[in-house]
């Protein structure tokens, strides 16, 4: 009896809690003064969580990687690998005493983390042009009319057809991308506001509780 | 349930021979391949089932037997078809044998049979050998029985050793041998019985291998309570660990050789002379992997394979279906399977796996894969002009110039830095030309980001730019560095941005020691005249025009990579404040450089446009490769179906 009535008044607490800061936060979105302040600090509390939880994961990351290291388990040198740049990283943002903005952390930065992902972002290139060929071998209306329209941006927003010999080519790409495009992406958008606010609308009103999941 | 126990306890009987280890001397049952004590492989016994017929060839112990089997529908293939042979011809011996049990009982002591030694009944029962004296207590609990020369124990150890033996005196005693029969179906808990007996008598399990039997027989096959069945473990009896291999294809053989006719559908029947004629030439399947399986004395795999005929509706067979059973059936599997296939006669064929794979791999991800990398090797050294732009900027490039000029010079920037390495090659150089029209104009602005390898490029790109135009940090701009949070954050930033984030990200200072915010103009977000986004992900774009821009009515320009710049494209040129240009990609950097350069901006003479220009000549060669692609991949759906009209 007693735990019902405890986790009854549980449940209304932060119903009451949710309801009062969602609309704390939704009233200072409109106006300015003690709800815009409200809202804020708690934007703020929220930046706090954030932050921490960003350290606990940090940490978790760790434990598991050197456990994995431990324990020989399946890749654990890319375990090692992981834990070592990471503790070097610290290492030198911390003896530094300049944090991140320490040269030496600055330079591992500009010289490993940026090309090595610039280069796995440049692989995109090959598997969009295999994905393209490949399109049409499902013989259907919507992969034919996708890699005609693929073909007409692609040519037209390369830097050569910028010449007045392929304005043809540019005209053509700048109504694709003013009209049918921009309808169909600003759709969207507009589904995905009316879907948030519902969504919101159901948070505030206590009918959805994603925060006591 | 009950027949299940009937099945386990009559099975139980017959297989509690012991066999004596040959190294210790220790006696293990007879199921049992290993030794319980030593470990010593035991004699292997003969087929078990085969050597307890042999062994125990007692009428009442059969019955016992046959009834179980009866009930079960068969789940014992060998005897249940032993019996239906011999069901013919013993009806008669039945009721002569009924006639002759009291002269049997009267025999009894001169053939004694004592449960503690089941050895001794082994080989030496004849047929018409009356049941043992304990039976014989069961059979007639008022009869005495008598004592044999083995039989030492006590009254209160038998009671001991059998409980069920002594039961409620009064129950059963003197009723009639009539009335037991009628009471057996009702009254589970019979005096005299053990446990794992109760629900049946003797006599009822005598007269069920005569004409007696069929009436206990369910009429309906199907409805043999085989779903009540439950695992069951005699109270006394270690389980035992078995780890013989199933052979399924024997137990198929055995149990087609003692069952009775089946009934084929007749979308099988043409199956049938093909099943029989392979059955002789496919030689045995090898031994399946060893599995142990745990036994009490039952045969689980016979009981599994035996027919359980139940009135299951027999649908049509799936289309193909009966092909591929007979594909499969015709599949030389037996030689195969039986010998060992080392690893490199599992793949006979890798060199032609080989040229497979190599020809898969070319055909077409490789060549494609191979011919971009050696174009864009070829641009690197050949260095086409592809790269260079002489046509006038476009519509977003100027708007996005105009912005920032009109920018007074005494109101401070943000620059927003939301992209990641992924995107470095397009943001570097919009982030680069950004800066230094900031610069250019000597604008103070700060950095902030949403993402957490913001700030890093934000100091890379203020430090290699800022001796040229001889900004210091702290007092000309200020990298503020990376803010969690998302939504939150902005809300966060849009009072007291210092509240925030205290610390700067280069020095890790509070920011209240640098001269930029000392001068009291920078608090909050409304206090920057312009909002630059620098974002690689429609996300933080949209989370910086709906949060930020929409409060605090501050205009917003973006540069974007090239595949963002559609996503943009529905919040620009909305009425009110909000996104007011964009300029995406490389090319729109290169235009923007060359629209700084046309109005005079490029005094310091920094403005470099040959690096540019080389990516510029790389990304336009891969654009018309992946044009060209695309066109062969037109080319060849077009051949395909010209080839496949001809054909």
């Amino acid at each position: 009896m007693l735990s019902r009535i405890t986790s009854r008044l549980l449940l209304i607490s932060n119903l009451i809690l949710a309801y009062v800061a969602g609309v704390v936060t939704l009233i200072g979105f409109f106006t300015r003064g003690t709800f815009a302040d409200l809202g804020g600090m708690l934007a703020q509390w929220a930046v706090v969580l954030v932050a921490f939880a960003l350290l606990v994961g940090l940490s978790n990351l760790i434990k598991v990687h050197i456990g994995r290291v431990m324990q020989r388990g399946e890749g654990w040198p890319y375990s090692l690998v992981l834990v070592g740049s990471a503790l070097i990283v610290l290492a030198f943002g911390l003896i530094g005493g300049r944090g991140p903005g320490d040269p030496y952390v600055a330079w591992m930065f500009q010289w490993i983390y940026q090309p090595l992902g610039a280069a796995i972002f440049s692989l995109l290139a090959f598997f969009l042009t295999t994905a393209f060929f490949r399109a049409l071998r499902m013989h259907s209306a919507e992969a034919i009319v996708l890699l005609i329209v693929a073909l007409i941006v692609v040519i037209a927003q390369a830097p050569f057809s910028a010449a007045p010999e392929l304005n043809i080519g540019v005209q053509i790409k700048d109504w694709l991308m003013d009209y049918p495009v921009l309808a169909g992406i600003r759709a969207i958008i507009l589904g995905v506001a009316f879907g948030t606010i519902g969504i919101s609308l159901r948070v505030l009103s206590g009918f959805d509780r994603p925060y006591m999941e | 349930m009950n027949n299940y126990f009937i099945i386990h306890n009559s099975y139980f009987i017959i297989s509690i021979m012991d066999v004596t280890c040959l190294n210790c001397g220790t006696t293990n049952r007879n199921t049992s391949r290993f030794c319980a004590k030593c470990g010593e492989e035991l004699p292997r016994p003969q087929d078990n089932t085969q050597q307890s017929e042999d062994s125990l060839n007692l009428p009442w112990l059969q019955g016992v037997h046959e009834r179980a089997v009866k009930q079960t529908g068969g789940l014992n293939p060998n005897v249940l078809a032993e019996a239906e042979a011999r069901m013919a011809a013993q009806a008669q011996a039945k009721k002569q044998e009924t006639l002759q049990t009291p002269q049997a009982e009267d025999a009894a002591p001169e053939t004694p049979a004592s449960p503690a030694t089941p050895l001794q009944t082994r080989g030496t029962g004849a047929p018409d050998e009356p049941p043992p004296d304990w039976v014989v207590g069961i059979l007639e609990p008022g009869a005495k029985p008598q004592a044999s020369p083995e039989q030492s124990y006590e009254p209160e150890e038998l009671d001991h050793i059998m409980p069920w033996l002594s039961g409620p005196p009064e129950a059963g005693i003197e009723a009639p041998q009539g009335a037991q029969e009628t009471q057996h179906t009702e009254d589970n808990g019979k005096p005299g019985l053990p446990p794992w007996l109760s629900g049946m008598t003797v006599q009822e399990t005598l007269q069920s291998s005569g004409t007696g039997a069929e009436r206990d027989v369910p009429d309906d096959p199907a409805n043999l309570g085989m779903g009540e069945l439950q695992p069951f473990v005699p109270p006394d009896a270690p389980e035992q660990v078995v780890t013989e291999p199933i052979d399924i294809r024997q137990a198929s053989k055995r149990k087609r050789a003692g069952s009775t006719p089946e009934t084929v559908p007749d979308w099988l029947k043409p199956l049938a002379p093909r099943i029989g004629k392979d059955e002789q030439e496919v030689p045995p399947l090898p031994p399946l992997p060893t599995e142990p399986s745990t036994r009490f004395g039952l045969e689980p795999t016979g009981s599994l394979l035996a027919p359980i005929e139940r009135n299951v509706p027999i649908r049509p067979p799936r289309p193909g279906s009966v092909e591929t059973l007979a594909a499969l059936l015709h599949a030389p599997t037996g030689e195969v399977l039986q010998r060992p296939v080392s690893a490199l006669e599992q793949t006979p064929s890798q060199g032609a796996l080989r040229r497979v794979g190599l020809r898969g791999w070319l055909l077409p991800d490789g060549l494609i894969y191979l011919v971009i990398l050696a174009l864009l090797v070829a641009v690197l050294l050949i260095r086409p002009p592809f790269g260079e732009q002489n046509a006038p900027a476009a519509g977003d490039v100027i708007d996005f110039y105009n912005v920032i000029e009109l920018v007074p010079a005494d109101r401070p920037v943000l620059v927003v830095y939301d992209w990641d390495a992924t995107r470095s090659a397009e943001m570097s150089a919009l982030a680069d030309a950004v800066t230094r029209h900031l610069m250019a104009r000597h604008l103070h602005f700060m950095t902030v980001s949403t993402v957490p390898q913001g700030p890093g490029f934000a100091q890379a790109v203020t430090d290699a730019a800022k001796d040229d135009y001889g900004y210091q940090y702290g007092i000309n701009y200020l990298v503020l560095g990376y803010l969690p949070g998302n939504e939150a954050a902005l809300s966060s930033l849009f009072n007291d941005f210092s509240s925030a984030l205290p610390l700067d990200y280069v020095n890790g200072h509070r920011l209240q020691t640098y001269s930029l915010v000392q001068s009291g103009k920078l608090t909050s977000l409304r206090d920057f005249a312009l909002i630059i986004t620098l974002a690689s992900d429609e996300t933080t774009l949209r989370n910086w025009i709906e949060q930020v821009s929409a409060r605090t009515g501050t205009q917003v320009i973006a540069a974007v990579p090239q595949a963002l710049e559609p996503l943009a494209r529905p919040y620009k040129n909305v009425p009110g404040a909000g996104l007011k240009a964009v300029v995406s990609g490389q090319a729109g950097a290169l235009r923007y450089i060359q629209q700084m350069t046309q109005r005079g901006q490029d005094a310091t003479g920094h403005f470099k446009t040959s690096k540019l220009a080389d990516r510029l000549n790389a990304q336009s060669v891969a654009q018309i490769l992946v044009a060209l692609v695309i066109l062969a991949a037109f080319v060849n759906m077009g051949m395909r179906r010209i080839l496949r009209r001809e054909a």
